[in-house]
């Protein structure tokens, strides 16, 4: 699938399985002058200790409302509604994913390499005085 | 017209939520027009963070042995509206700035990163930050 971002910022894709479960998590930072493109090209399975699964494409987040992006030149709610149903997602698992909400990763299984970030809009708000006082 | 001084800069992180079979290689392009003017790229960089750790998926496994370089593969491609006259291309790091080129109507910068495939027998985890950057100049010829 080709990821096709216009305009600089942050994108978050989240990429799920049939049933929900986030396998991999993609952030993609684009920058800077005005008109700037970006593409690329994943692929829609990974390998996994319980065989192969298959994976659809969730928007999680963007930089700014200006910015575009596109999954194999549709919108990404149309495509990843198509790809959930394709794969055999449930009704509220491919609305949702239309949404763009899809959970976070989260570490599963035994060993493995850990991060446990802030997300990255609450320090800002923080740094700039406009967190939530406590 | 020329565009002035431009920075092009791309970052991919990828975290898995449990060990796969198989880790997606990385290949991502940034672009951006120009005005065909004469360009110098003054700076092409890139960083990776990378941790990765393969582990047995059955007991009685080899774990196979994994190299995994500390950069990656940056370079940027200054391209020309006549298709004829191939790109010119950088590759990173470079520090000092290039000889000027002229004509130049589009930069690309492009990110690559291996992708890993173990078989059933063995898992990967991994988390991969992979980032690059081109600085550059254009002004009128």
């Amino acid at each position: 699938m080709e990821i096709a971002i216009r305009g600089e910022g942050e994108v978050v894709i989240r990429f799920i399985d049939r049933q929900g479960q986030t396998l991999l998590q993609e952030r993609l930072v684009v920058s800077d002058p005005p008109g700037v493109q970006a593409r690329r090209y994943v692929s829609l399975s990974i390998g996994t200790v319980r065989g192969r699964a298959e994976l659809a494409p969730v928007l999680a987040s963007r930089g700014t409302p200006r910015q575009r992006v596109t999954f194999d030149g549709l919108d990404p709610a149309r495509f990843a509604r198509g790809r959930c149903k394709a794969i055999g997602c449930s009704a509220t698992v491919t609305r949702d994913a239309a949404r763009g909400v899809a959970p976070a990763p989260k570490p599963r299984g035994t060993g493995g390499a850990t991060v446990g970030e802030p997300t990255m809009a609450d320090v800002l708000r923080t740094g700039s005085g406009r967190g939530t006082a406590r | 017209m020329a565009k002035g001084s431009i920075m092009l800069q791309i970052a991919v992180e990828q975290t898995f939520s449990a060990p796969v079979n198989d880790v997606p290689e990385v290949w991502t392009v940034v672009f951006a027009a120009l005005d065909g003017q004469r360009t110098v790229v003054r700076e092409i960089a890139s960083e990776k963070s990378h941790a990765v750790m393969v582990l047995a998926a059955q007991n009685n496994v080899i774990v196979p042995a994994l190299g995994i370089s500390q950069g990656v593969a940056t370079d940027v491609w200054l391209a020309f509206d006549d298709l004829r006259r191939p790109p010119a291309i950088l590759h990173a790091p470079s520090h000092v700035p290039s000889p000027p080129i002229d004509g130049a109507r589009l930069v690309l910068l492009r990110v690559r990163d291996f992708g890993m495939t173990v078989d059933q027998h063995a898992v990967i985890s991994s988390i991969r930050r992979v980032g690059s950057h081109v600085y550059l100049d254009e002004t009128v010829a």
